[in-house]
């Protein structure tokens, strides 16, 4: 995946580099440049989709606001009050890490299926 | 294996798992001890599932997510989906990779808690099991038939 998502234009005619720290946006940028990155999402405090790209774009950031949601209902149960838990999913093909931001919720989607970049391709 | 005695090894047998609860057709079974009485457990089994349920309708046909980690600074909670329900192991603080090494023992325990889960909602309710008044027992080689 490109990492062009960085300063993505929103529907406000924003970027949503701004809901980014510096520091945040070298990262995300890092992370997206990986070739099994397949879907992002950047969602914002109230669960509002800031910039979408890739696979499940229609869906995924109102789906990754409710699951994060209820992740944080469980942190909650279990006394971790405002922790925003890490969310790790798997699916047959996909997996999919979801992250609170500074000011906005990232989700990144992987492909499973993708070359690998550990050491088992080197001979 | 009962349920309970396959949710107590999975505890005794993964160093850090805290303990761990499953449900299967919204029954919730649990071996948490005392220090967990008063969290709400059929909530946080409730949540996961709902979770899946969430995942499984960003595509179509839908995904069918295995399984959910969540990394907290006191806990990680490891769900896993089962035929008709799901696992929720409640760990202690540790990261995705570590727990990735972890997993393998963990999984070892999905099959014979889906087998018990299965007998224990198959297996008659003391009233069921009950004599039917009137209703003469019948055996063979002493299994009653």
């Amino acid at each position: 995946m490109e990492a062009k998502v960085i300063g993505f234009p929103d529907e406000k005619g924003g970027s949503s580099a701004s809901f980014l720290s510096d520091v945040e946006a070298k990262e995300l940028d890092r992370i997206l440049a990986d070739e099994r990155v397949v879907g992002f999402a950047l969602i914002g405090a109230d669960g509002e989709e800031l910039a979408v790209d890739g696979i499940w774009a229609e869906k995924s950031a109102a789906i990754f606001a409710n699951v994060m949601r209820l992740a944080d209902r469980i942190g909650e149960e279990l006394g971790e009050k405002d922790v925003d838990p890490v969310v790790f999913a798997e699916t047959a093909n996909h997996e999919i890490a979801a992250v609170t931001l500074s000011k906005a919720k990232a989700v990144i989607v992987r492909d499973r299926s993708g070359p690998k970049k550990g050491l088992s391709h080197v001979r | 294996m009962s349920v309970k005695e396959v949710l107590n090894k999975l505890t005794e047998h993964n160093a850090g798992v805290i303990g761990c609860m499953a449900t299967r057709s919204g029954q919730l079974h649990h071996n948490l001890k005392d220090a967990y009485a008063l969290i709400d457990m059929s909530m946080i089994a409730e949540e996961a599932e709902m979770m899946f349920t969430l995942l499984d309708d960003l595509d179509e046909p839908p995904t069918d997510a295995q399984h959910v980690f969540l990394e907290m600074p006191g806990h990680s909670v490891f769900a896993k989906r089962l035929d008709d329900g799901v696992l929720v192991v409640l760990n202690r603080p540790i990261d995705r990779r570590v727990f990735k090494q972890m997993q393998v023992g963990v999984n070892l325990f999905v099959k014979p808690l889906s087998r018990a889960l299965a007998s224990d909602e198959a297996e008659p309710s003391a009233e069921a099991a009950a004599p039917k008044p009137g209703k003469k027992r019948r055996f063979y080689r002493g299994v009653e038939y």
